[in-house]
């Protein structure tokens, strides 16, 4: 099982005890009334689409892409960036694993700016 | 203090009931953010054949038209963490933007996805005498203020850089306008006791990352600023309590500037001895040191230092790009403007592509950090193309300029708009 989808039934799993503990908080929202201009704050819950889509092909690279790249941000960050020469995108994943903790090896940038590079240049037209 | 808002002069719709559902597909795709008031529930992608299109008019803009929770129709630049932007004409609609339009934007992945009101606190730690944990009752029962002004995010308008710079690629609609509900930051500092020797101020929502080496999103004020009795905690929105994806229920204002120092679903404010360097403010975030914060693209060694204030902008928003005009007749051009980190003075319309400029009327002032409405007219004499110009100028006489800023981040654009219409 890949990293993303062991990630995700892990909080699957989370996510079922917390629907039921929610389901009680909800219950006993409260309004509570402000001196001057009323505004009344009552708990909020709601649901966010994740953004699952991957890139598509089942070469080693692409798989690698999909376990890193996909981790901290769906794949519209990646689809909406403007055309970027190959070192700019170099200097992105290098960004990723140094200033945000992107779990890969100082040696796999080369590689993976090089695919990005090419996959991004094609974006689906639903980008997400 | 600003002025008071009469609440009828605003467009805001009802705040929507708290909504377990949306028009987003649930899955059984969940997450939980454990031990927080927090839990998550993720639905997978929105649906593919919903999607209407538009572009941007920039290289690689074309994006979807989505709904999520508690919010209209907006722009899609992504799904996790949400970005989304609001479509340029609701701003022709009035000078405060509707929360359900407002646009949205975060950093981490990991947002709470409910929030109880009765266990929600915000913590004040750090350099004070007291640290204190403060309910939402007991925010509620402080003397309230309230103030108009600008949300703009840094990278509004990024994707007109150029050249071309990594980010989030938006249009001009990574900005809104609204009147918050809440209490000054100050009150809520002094019933800590801030020490002496206290420089800055750090303020942190409950957003986290996905992996552990992620920086927390965090951001700091110089303790002056803090307590200038203008920045506040909010609690209201127009009106109403905040959407989730705008930060309900408490998010920072720092009025006339940037938007990143808005911190979301505050949670946390300490106070620091020494100036922050955390990776938001020291790293991310940062301008070039030079008057509107412009470099040449291929400058070395240039000063930087963390974005700060606003700078005006103004914008026509009846008239599109190519739109046709009717020749002969007086025809109504209108928009809205902003000073920054104060007031408009003045706003100037060309319809001749800047050679003559006559100055607009101006409309209600809901005080110097709000959007202020403009109106001007012209004739399309000669059939043609008509290039139609705005420009703001500020109470400090700071003008927009002609040539567009461009610095690495693609923050604080502010380049004099154009839009050229043609006679039917
Ligand atoms: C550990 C978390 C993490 C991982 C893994 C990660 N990113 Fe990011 N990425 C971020 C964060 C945080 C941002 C800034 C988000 C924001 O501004 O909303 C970001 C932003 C970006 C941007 C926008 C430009 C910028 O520099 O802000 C691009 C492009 C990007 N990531 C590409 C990638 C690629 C390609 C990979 C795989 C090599 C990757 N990311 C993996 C956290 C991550």
């Amino acid at each position: 099982m890949s990293l993303i989808f062991r990630r995700i039934l892990f909080v699957f799993l989370l996510g079922l005890t917390a629907t039921l503990v929610n389901g009680v908080a909800r219950a006993q929202s409260a309004a509570m009334p402000s001196p001057h201009r009323t505004i009344r704050l009552t708990s909020q819950k709601i649901t966010l689409p994740f953004g699952d889509k991957v890139f598509a092909g089942d070469g080693k690279i692409v798989k690698v892409t999909n376990q890193h790249c996909l981790l901290c941000h769906s794949r519209g960050m990646i689809d909406t960036q403007p055309p970027l020469t190959l070192d700019t995108w170099k200097k992105e994943v290098d960004k990723m694993r140094t200033a945000y903790g992107c779990p890969l090896r100082a040696d796999q940038t080369a590689e993976i700016a090089d695919f990005i590079a090419h996959a991004a240049s094609a974006p689906a037209p639903n980008g997400n | 203090m600003e002025a008071l808002v009469n609440p009828t002069d605003y467009v805001n719709a009802e705040s929507p009931a708290p909504s377990t559902s949306g028009p987003l597909p649930r899955r059984s795709f969940l997450k939980m953010t454990a031990g927080l008031i927090a839990g998550g529930i993720l639905g997978r992608s929105l649906p593919a054949f919903a999607a209407k299109l538009i572009q941007l008019p920039f290289a690689n803009g074309s994006r979807q038209l989505v709904r999520f929770p508690q919010k209209g129709e907006m722009i899609l630049l992504r799904q996790r963490p949400p970005l989304l932007e609001t479509p340029f004409e609701v701003f022709d609609r009035g000078v405060f933007t509707p929360n359900e339009q407002f646009f949205v934007r975060w950093h981490l992945p990991v947002i709470p996805t409910s929030i109880d009101v009765n266990t929600f606190r915000l913590r004040v730690d750090g350099h004070v005498r007291t640290p204190i944990e403060l309910s939402l009752k007991e925010i509620l029962r402080q003397p309230q203020i309230e103030l108009a002004a600008i949300n703009q995010c840094s990278g509004n308008s990024r994707g007109f850089s150029s050249p071309r710079v990594p980010g989030g690629e938006w249009g001009n609609g990574a900005m809104g306008n609204a009147l918050w509900t809440g209490v000054t930051l100050k009150s809520i500092l002094d019933r800590a006791g801030v020490l002496p020797g206290a420089v800055q101020v750090r303020f942190n929502g409950l957003d986290t990352g996905q992996m552990p080496e992620t920086p927390l999103f965090m951001k700091s004020l110089d303790l002056d600023h803090a307590m200038d009795g203008e920045v506040m905690v909010a609690y209201g929105m127009n009106g109403t309590q905040l959407p989730m994806l705008n930060g309900f229920p408490l998010r920072l204002i720092v009025p006339g500037w940037y938007s990143t120092y808005w911190v979301k679903m505050l949670s946390h404010i300490e106070v620091l001895d020494k100036p922050d360097d955390n990776y938001w403010m020291h790293t991310a975030y940062l301008i070039p040191d030079t008057p509107g914060g412009t470099m040449a693209p291929d400058a070395k060694d240039v000063k930087m230092v963390p974005i700060n204030r606003l700078v005006p902008r103004s914008f026509i928003t009846n008239l599109r790009d190519n739109a046709t005009v009717r020749r002969g007749v007086p025809i109504a051009v209108r928009g809205i403007a902003f000073g920054g980190d104060t007031g408009v003075k003045s706003v100037d319309f060309s319809s001749d592509g800047g050679t003559t400029w006559q100055n607009a009327a101006l409309g209600k002032d809901y005080g110097r950090y709000s959007f202020r409405r403009w109106n001007a007219t012209f004739v399309a004499k000669q059939p043609g193309d008509y290039k139609l110009m705005v420009k703001a100028t500020n109470s400090n006489d700071l003008a927009q300029p002609a040539t567009p800023t461009w610095n690495p981040g693609g923050f604080m654009r502010n380049v004099i708009e154009q839009v050229t219409v043609h006679t039917a």
